[in-house]
């Protein structure tokens, strides 16, 4: 929010004619300096700004610093192109119109358009530098168009010339399918020297930028909170609804791969309508329960399995894998899925519909009496669970 | 700025400038708070009235100006001061135009004939007044001029021409109040 003077110095030479930055430079410089003004005068309302051209006759202030936004657009209509651009001269007239300025409170601040050959020599523009910085006045330059004759290397000595604690920046624009505005919505031009930049600035960056920059949403808290606040939390629902139909339809999923057995509908009930709550460590465990006989057994088993599960289904598969992860991890977690899991008769009917597990194998009999063993009281428990999470809902 | 126009359709060559007392009085005054013993000059707006080739400059105010002592074609007026300021003279006087501007020179200087062209915006014929602030001789301390276009092989310029203005410093004794002050 500094209080600030600007001129605006405009190219209007013969060079603007270009069609390279679309639909004309000069077009696409008016809709920049369009953009500056409205930044300006809002980031502080007691900003002013003014607009001069370059090129054409002479050198030619068309509005003296101002805070009247209406004015500095409409001075920019009905200009014409034509001449060649005289960079010093521009500079200085800039700085003169300056010095009048009402509110010396004001900072000082030239913002460049050079969009045609600077024909000045680099001494030229280094001595304008050096008077600029010694009436500290900042001096910003939007470089775009052809690099002839080393145009770039003077603007950078220029810009050496005049900076000081890096309050002058250089913007090197080249052609391309972005607008002209746009790309300068992103530099320090816009965003000022760092200060996080104004609301108005920030917003519309985010807008033309498709929210990569900027407040979320678009929309600034600062402007408009209830905006704001509203598109967060329905982002927030939705977001939410998502993960809750995408969790039911892993379940789905998984439930068609394991066949339909009454206990794997209740097991999957049971999940799927865990899924609608939030609480997603269960869920997991509950897929993997579907699919993973208890954790003790052989890996290959539990990898078979998995891999199975994976092969159908994308989602699942994530999912699987990260509670997988986490059971690693977590002793204790196992210690549930194995309560979970251990229902004798659900685990014999999840074996037998996996394609690559045969029930009659030593090894998974072997497992089966073991869990036998344990199902008994587990069964109670399970039957107390289930009751306890359809309560919940 | 529309009215100036449509009243002076078809300007006749100006033939003698008239300056009223109170318009060197500011003027003089201007210049000596603000720019006394420095080289810089003072500029303003002559306003007034024009009829029949004879210039009546009743009015005047400095505006906003700024020129670099090195590099004459580096110059700055504030030509929005002189919009606002003109529009709240005419409330007081409706008749009161811009006729021209004036320089207290004490020559004519090279960006006199751009800044003249600057106010060709604002009436058709202008003219410019060079008052001598510091006059050593006695005598008229004021010159007028106005630009005339010269075809110059094969391209129109334009140069200022020194014409036999006759300007009439008149104390008009049936004038409004602030003369008779002066």
């Amino acid at each position: 929010m500094v209080l600030e003077a600007t001129m605006i110095c405009i190219d209007n030479s013969e060079w603007m004619r270009n069609g390279d930055y679309g639909p004309s430079r000069f077009q696409a410089q008016a809709d920049a300096v369009n953009l500056i003004c409205g930044a300006k005068t809002q980031s502080n309302p007691e900003n002013t700004v003014g607009v001069l051209t370059m090129a054409g006759k002479g050198v030619r202030v068309l509005v003296t610093p101002t805070s009247d936004l209406g004015k500095i657009l409409a001075c920019m209509h009905g200009l014409e192109i034509g001449g060649e651009m005289n960079l010093a001269a521009g500079i200085q007239v800039a700085q003169l119109a300056l010095k009048h300025r009402q509110n010396k409170k004001q900072q000082q601040r030239i913002i460049v358009f050079a969009g045609s050959p600077v024909k000045h020599e680099k001494k030229t523009l280094e001595m304008i530098g050096k008077k600029l910085k010694k009436n500290s006045v900042t001096l910003d330059i939007v470089n775009f168009g052809e690099d002839d004759e080393g145009k770039t290397e003077k603007l950078e000595a220029l810009l050496a010339a005049v900076n000081n604690n890096d309050t002058s920046h250089i913007v090197h624009i080249p052609a391309g399918p972005n607008a002209l505005s746009d790309v300068l919505l992103s530099t320090p031009i816009f965003t000022g020297d760092g200060e996080g930049g104004s609301g108005f600035a920030a917003s519309a960056a985010a807008a033309a930028a498709g929210g990569i920059s900027g407040f979320e949403f678009g929309v600034d808290p600062n402007l408009d909170p209830e905006l704001a606040l509203a598109l967060r939390v329905s982002m927030e629902e939705e977001r939410a609804r998502q993960e809750a139909a995408a969790k039911k339809a892993a379940e789905e999923s998984s439930k068609q791969e394991k066949g339909g057995e009454e206990q794997d509908a209740t097991m999957t009930e049971r999940a799927s309508e865990g899924a609608s709550e939030a609480d997603n460590k269960k869920n997991e465990f509950l897929a993997l329960a579907m699919s993973m006989d208890e954790p003790a057994s052989s890996q290959d088993l539990q990898d078979t399995e998995m891999s199975d599960a994976a092969a159908e289904d994308p989602e699942l598969a994530l999912a699987l894998q990260l509670s997988v992860q986490d059971s690693a991890k977590d002793s204790s977690s196992q210690a549930d899925m194995s309560k979970l899991l251990a229902d004798q008769s659900f685990v014999s009917s999840i074996l037998a519909s996996l394609p690559g597990v045969d029930p009659n194998n030593p090894s998974v009999k072997e497992v089966l009496a073991s869990m036998q063993s344990q199902s008994e009281p587990r069964q109670k428990q399970d039957e107390d669970k289930a009751p306890k999470e359809e309560d919940k809902k | 700025m529309d009215v100036i126009k449509t009243q002076q359709i078809s300007p006749r060559p100006i033939e003698k400038v008239i300056v009223h007392p109170l318009v060197l009085l500011s003027i003089v005054d201007n210049y000596n708070r603000v720019a006394k013993d420095t080289r810089k000059r003072v500029i303003g707006v002559l306003l007034g009235t024009s009829f029949k080739g004879t210039v009546d400059v009743t009015n005047s105010y400095a505006v906003p100006f700024e020129e670099d002592e090195k590099d004459p074609s580096i110059w700055f007026l504030d030509h929005n001061y002189h919009e606002s300021m003109f529009s709240m003279f005419k409330r007081i006087n409706a008749k009161e135009h811009v006729v021209g501007w004036y320089s207290t020179g004490p020559k004519l200087r090279e960006n006199d004939l751009d800044i003249h062209r600057l106010f060709h915006n604002y009436v058709p014929n202008p003219v410019l007044v060079i008052i001598d602030v510091q006059p050593k001789e006695l005598g008229i301390p004021t010159k007028a001029y106005y630009d005339v276009e010269e075809v110059k092989e094969n391209a129109t310029q334009k140069s200022q021409k020194d014409i036999t203005l006759v300007v009439k410093i008149t104390p008009f004794s049936l004038a409004n109040s602030s003369e008779t002050l002066a």
